[in-house]
């Protein structure tokens, strides 16, 4: 008897067991496969191919090719007719921040970030999944002349906010120049600096801080280093370490590199500071957000190595954005300037498929160019080409699926996948029906 | 206008000749040919009827004289070869703030609204820039004629809407009507006063009658009342602006209770009450195409309510409401597209439906005889994302391409040399 109830409980343990296995791993790990089946894949790096499948095994590009076999058990998607292309990225945006887009009490705040205020279940993310949109980086504001971290997500909808976190992405810090930092919309702007000139200054004083900072670790090691190997006996005290600065940590990163500037600038003239600055301190090249006059000076951009990150044709709201013209990107590419064309909207990142056909209208750039600055070049943008921005094996399974050429009129995004999972299916949908944007009813929109 | 520029030409002519001497004549004549073209080998896309491949359009005087494959060019006029591209109608946009804003974020370049609840003697066009870099570049993206007007910040009656011509040398010569119809801004809360204003209007309009006939002598005019009476007297239409599905209903019950001629601009909710717009013929002004959905509605709404409304059969054409970025119109009209518009009725929309709205399909909206040559030489259909637009002509003007935006072009797209370090 006794031997039997033994044997049921540990029966009934294996299943709870290997219900709880199936539910925390066999389960996502099984949704992570898909066949892509039939569709033009518009690879961005090599060309588009026509009735090719794509298969995602564990997240991941696995096949690119025609006449593919589905492996066994693998959700067939059937894209026949239809066009695939890689997840589009948007990197500049300012979606699921609850509130604390800029800390603005300071000028200097490169110590916050944004990761700390992403209202991971913003309903915003859904309607962009439903332009085709997989990664957004989402920035801080424009307020501050140092302003903080941004974090790049991915727009996995419903799930924990750890799991949204792109990994391994190398940090990215807001800088910001102009009218914003200048706080030049306030009667009375008291915050320290008020014009161009003493933003440069600012620069300069928090790099030469940062790299004060820097050489001061550096010195303590090599005393600390000396200090271990010393006589035990005879070397008296360990020297003590310089007081930790967690702003200075984060402009350090910026002096070694890994940390990405990600420098908010409209006029000609603000972005040729900071490429100055950047070079008296052996900064490498980051990104300007909006650069509305680099098409001014496309060739320092180019020969700097500057990144842009564009409106396609936003202009004419203020008067920094007076000489912004669409041709810009047209002027980046003739140039070998690497642009991307950001939405900085929850509204406009559900169409930024529409804002890159802007590229052809406005002086014909080919269609594949302009597709780019919505893949691969937001990517390289920040640093995270390897992983995402073009079909290739090896890469994340981020796809959207298209009615049409992507930059064609009837375009429309039938379905987002991330890593191999569906995000968005417009088949569930339909016009006037019922996938509402807020399904729990329990979130405020921006 | 077609008599005002045949007065014109039968001026300069008169001068010409009174004048007698050759150099000046010369000159004169020379600058009124330029106002005759033929744009030949296009494929024309009239709108109003049929494609016609490799057509003609003849321009004279400002004015479209002849559509077809079998036009014979009078001697003098200038020959536009437009073959292998298209020739369009200048799109309109039904309803924007242009030439009245030059840059925002300052008071100073912003003049888009007056103080007082009640403005109904304000006229738009007045105080349009002609020469507005803004403006100018709305043409690159095709339009070629806009209805532009105080926005008010939500008066009751800012004032008379314009429709204007996006090139001129004046504001008077950029009107195409000075008043295409009177700005309410519909207020649930305020229909009570707005309708005591109106019935004011209405007894002031009577009183106006009876002197002029001489049975009153103590009539006292007033601006306002005096801005009013064309709208009371159903002369000229109201343009309520109203988005919620009540608010539209309530207007349209407005104006039916007191006769006027109206339409309704905004429209937010118009794909909720169908039936009710079809059943009061209601003339709708839609805009917000890529205005983001609002809670609990499906994702894709506004991009759907063209198509909606559409299918239902409500006369509407599509505005911007923009500035700056009017030209995205377009973009918003192709959204419309991919959700289920027909392309011909989305080009409708910023063309012959947006004029016979505004009661002005006599002059524009097509490429007709006797209409207003406000024309496009293009690579495609303007709705479509990639169309690029290479010849407008306004008024029978071939307008220089030397916007903003083509003029910076040009100064930095081949920049070379003294590069910074």
């Amino acid at each position: 008897m006794t031997a039997k109830r033994v044997k049921v409980r540990s029966v009934l343990t294996v299943l709870v067991l290997a219900i709880f296995v199936a539910a925390t791993w066999a389960l996502p790990a099984l949704a992570q496969d898909l066949f892509i089946r039939g569709g033009t894949v518009i690879t961005i790096t090599s060309g588009d191919l026509s009735d090719t499948d794509v298969l995602i095994r564990d997240g991941k590009i696995v096949e690119i090719g025609q006449n593919l076999e589905a492996p066994e058990g693998v959700r067939v998607i059937d894209a026949r007719g239809r066009f695939v292309m890689p997840g589009i990225l948007d990197d500049h945006s300012h979606m699921g921040v609850d509130r604390g887009i800029n800390e603005g009490s300071r000028s200097v705040v490169p110590e916050v970030s944004i990761a700390d205020v992403i209202k991971h279940d913003d309903p915003a993310f859904l309607t962009a999944l439903a332009g085709g949109i997989t990664t957004i980086h989402t920035m801080h504001g424009s307020a501050n002349s140092i302003g903080g971290q941004n974090e790049v997500i991915k727009l996995k909808w419903g799930r924990p906010w750890e799991e949204l976190v792109f990994p391994d992405a190398p940090v990215t810090l807001k800088l910001a120049l102009g009218e914003n930092v200048r706080r030049s919309s306030s009667d009375d702007p008291t915050r320290y600096p008020r014009s161009r000139s003493g933003v440069a200054e600012v620069m300069r004083e928090s790099f030469q801080q940062a790299r004060n900072y820097m050489e001061a670790w550096e010195v303590y090691q090599a005393e600390k280093a000396a200090w271990d190997r010393a006589n035990r006996r005879t070397r008296g005290f360990a020297p003590l370490p310089p007081r930790r600065d967690l702003q200075l940590e984060v402009l350090a990163g910026v002096l070694k590199g890994t940390t990405i500037i990600r420098c908010h600038a409209y006029r000609a003239d603000e972005m040729a500071m900071i490429m100055e600055v950047c070079k008296e301190f052996d900064i490498p090249p980051g990104v300007f957000e909006h650069a509305l006059d680099g098409y001014k000076i496309a060739p320092e951009l180019a020969r700097n190595g500057w990144g842009t990150s564009v409106f396609a044709d936003s202009w004419g709201y203020k008067i920094e954005a007076y000489e912004a013209i669409p041709y810009k990107m047209l002027i980046h590419y003739e140039h070998g300037v690497r642009t991307s064309i950001n939405s900085d909207s929850a509204e406009r990142v559900r169409r930024l498929y529409q804002e890159a056909a802007r590229g052809v209208k406005y002086g014909g750039i080919p269609e594949n160019e302009c597709l780019k600055m919505i893949t691969i070049n937001s990517a390289m943008n920040l640093g995270i080409e390897e992983r995402v921005g073009s079909i290739e094996i090896g890469k994340d399974g981020d796809i959207a699926i298209f009615s049409h050429y992507p930059l064609h009129t009837a375009a429309r995004c039938e379905m987002t996948i991330i890593d191999g999972e569906i995000y968005f299916d417009r088949s569930e949908t339909d016009v006037a029906a019922t996938w509402v944007i807020d399904p729990d009813g329990g979130q405020d929109k921006q | 206008m077609k008599a005002c520029m045949t007065r014109r030409t039968a001026g300069a002519i008169a001068l010409a000749l009174i004048i007698a001497l050759p150099g000046i004549a010369g000159a004169q004549q020379e600058a009124l040919l330029q106002d005759d073209y033929a744009i030949t080998g296009g494929t024309v896309v009239t709108v109003s009827g049929r494609t016609i491949p490799n057509g003609t359009v003849l321009i004279q005087d400002g004015i479209i004289t002849a559509v077809g494959t079998d036009v014979s060019i009078p001697t003098g006029v200038e020959r536009i070869d437009a073959s292998g591209m298209y020739v369009y109608p200048g799109l309109i946009d039904a309803g924007t703030g242009l030439g009245l804003q030059e840059a925002g974020g300052m008071a100073g370049p912003v003049d888009n609204f007056e103080l007082g609840p009640y403005n109904p003697h304000i006229e738009a066009y007045i105080g349009v820039d002609q020469n507005s870099e803004i403006l100018g570049c709305q043409r690159v993206g095709g339009f070629t004629t806009v209805v532009t007007g105080l926005n008010g910040r939500g008066e009751p009656i800012p004032g008379y809407d314009s429709l204007i011509n996006l090139w001129g040398w004046t504001p008077q010569a950029m009107a195409v009507e000075k008043r295409i119809g009177l700005r309410v801004n519909w207020a649930g809360n305020r229909a009570e006063e707005l309708k005591a204003y109106f019935l004011e209007a209405r007894a002031y309009a009577a009183r106006a009658e009876m002197a002029e006939r001489g049975e009153i002598s103590d009539f006292a005019w007033d601006i306002r009342m005096d801005g009013l009476m064309p709208v009371v007297r159903g002369e000229l239409p109201v343009i309520f602006e109203a988005n919620g599905d009540d608010d539209i209903k309530e207007a349209v019950e407005f104006a039916e209770e007191l006769d006027l001629r109206y339409m309704i601009r905004g429209g937010r909710d118009s794909w909720k009450i169908t039936d009710f717009l079809v059943e009061h013929d209601v003339k709708l002004l839609f805009s917000g195409i890529h205005a983001s959905p609002g809670r609990d509605e499906p994702y894709d709404i506004h991009y759907a309510t063209p198509a909606l409304l559409n299918e239902a059969g409500v006369d509407f054409a599509i505005y911007s409401g923009g500035v700056a970025n009017v030209f995205s119109l377009t973009y918003e009209a192709g959204m419309a597209v991919a959700f289920g518009l027909p392309m011909e009725k989305a080009l409708r929309c910023l063309t012959l439906d947006a004029a016979r709205i505004l009661g002005v399909d006599d002059r524009l909206g097509s490429i007709d005889e006797g209409k207003i040559a406000n024309l496009l030489i293009t690579t495609g259909n303007p709705v479509e994302y990639t169309s690029q637009v290479h010849t407008m002509f306004i008024r029978g003007e071939k307008v220089p391409w030397d916007d903003k935006f083509n003029r910076l072009l040009r100064r930095f797209r081949g920049r070379a040399g003294e590069i910074l370090p």
